[in-house]
């Protein structure tokens, strides 16, 4: 198979070739190395989203949010809390009914970041996610629809206010 | 002669729905490889792409459309049905505009492309049902999966394709 397709590389221009061993250089699966020098322009949108994606992670972790989190509870806010202001921690529970059963989480605030410690789902997607943190990270809950924001006090006192 | 054929492709779209079905229910239990909401390998679309290419694509929305709403109910959260089922569609409707265009080696690429559209949709339904667009901060790290899973998925597909004995031809 890659035997026949030789031909076909060597007379790809360089511009082509030079993608397909640069997206094999930055540890993706051998076996698309051919796929990739075939196909210069997918590879090189799958490239420039690989690149895109790991440096928007890089900026949200050079971010700095605020302390200021919003619980919210099926679209509606269900807490407010400032959480560089917590002494010692505080701790809260959210119980909602559903036809298929109770959804329960418990929320602890304090030493700077909020975080759900427990939740009767079958995932804990939400528990391992950890803590919402002042450079913005979110906790989030996708089937029972919680959600820990972080923000910046202008926009915090707007809503409250 | 016509309704033999017809027995043929629903017994198959069957046994298709049972295997992704079981890839899916698989795929709910394994602890999740990042906390992010809503990553998930999604080696279940092995199946749709490989049933849309080798016996077109309504047996493969056929085959969508009973694994997301089985899924939903064996994985014991059936609120995740908005979830797969608007990801589903647009990768779908993603599916629809390609097949005619692509053939199976091009499935590497394509692959992704569902994973992707599948995810922008999720993010859309995540955005209105929370009231906020807080699911865009794990955009990034749901594309990175949706290329690395994407391509592996799409090449298994390939290889599949290839074997013309898995339809007893």
């Amino acid at each position: 198979m890659s035997r026949e397709e030789k031909p076909q590389q060597s007379v790809e221009d360089s511009t082509a070739h030079e993608e397909g061993s640069s997206v094999s250089a930055s540890g993706k699966e051998q076996t698309g190395k051919m796929f990739f020098q075939q196909y210069p322009l997918p590879s090189f949108f799958l490239l420039l989203l690989v690149i895109g994606s790991l440096g928007a992670i890089y900026w949200q972790g050079t971010r700095e949010v605020g302390s200021f989190a919003t619980v919210r509870v099926s679209g509606e806010d269900w807490l407010r809390v400032d959480v560089s202001s917590v002494e010692g921690l505080e701790e809260y529970e959210i119980v909602q009914s559903f036809p298929t059963g109770e959804a329960y989480h418990r929320l602890v605030v304090g030493q700077g970041e909020i975080r759900i410690v427990e939740a009767n789902c079958p995932d804990q997607v939400c528990v391992l996610q950890g803590g919402a943190v002042a450079s913005g990270r979110p906790v989030v809950c996708l089937p029972y629809q919680v959600v820990i924001t972080m923000e910046q006090k202008e926009e915090f006192d707007a809503v409250t206010g | 002669m016509q309704s033999q054929d017809n027995l043929k492709r629903i017994t198959r779209c069957g046994l298709f729905t049972a295997i992704a079905l079981t890839i899916f229910i698989i795929e709910t239990r394994i602890p999740p490889l990042l906390p992010i909401a809503g990553m998930k390998m999604g080696f279940s679309n092995a199946v749709t792409l490989y049933v849309a290419y080798a016996m077109g694509l309504a047996s493969a929305g056929q085959v969508l459309l009973a694994r997301i709403f089985l899924g939903a109910i064996f994985a014991g959260q059936f609120s995740i049905i908005l979830y797969s089922a608007t990801g589903g569609l647009c990768s779908y409707l993603f599916l629809v505009l390609v097949r005619k265009r692509t053939s199976a080696k091009e499935l590497w690429f394509v692959s992704p492309c569902c994973a992707i559209c599948h995810n922008l949709g999720q993010m859309l339904v995540a955005s209105f049902l929370l009231g906020r667009a807080v699911v865009l901060y794990f955009a990034p790290y749901l594309f990175l999966m949706a290329v690395v899973s994407g391509v592996f998925v799409g090449v298994i597909t390939e290889k599949l394709l290839k074997r013309e004995d898995m339809l007893g031809k």
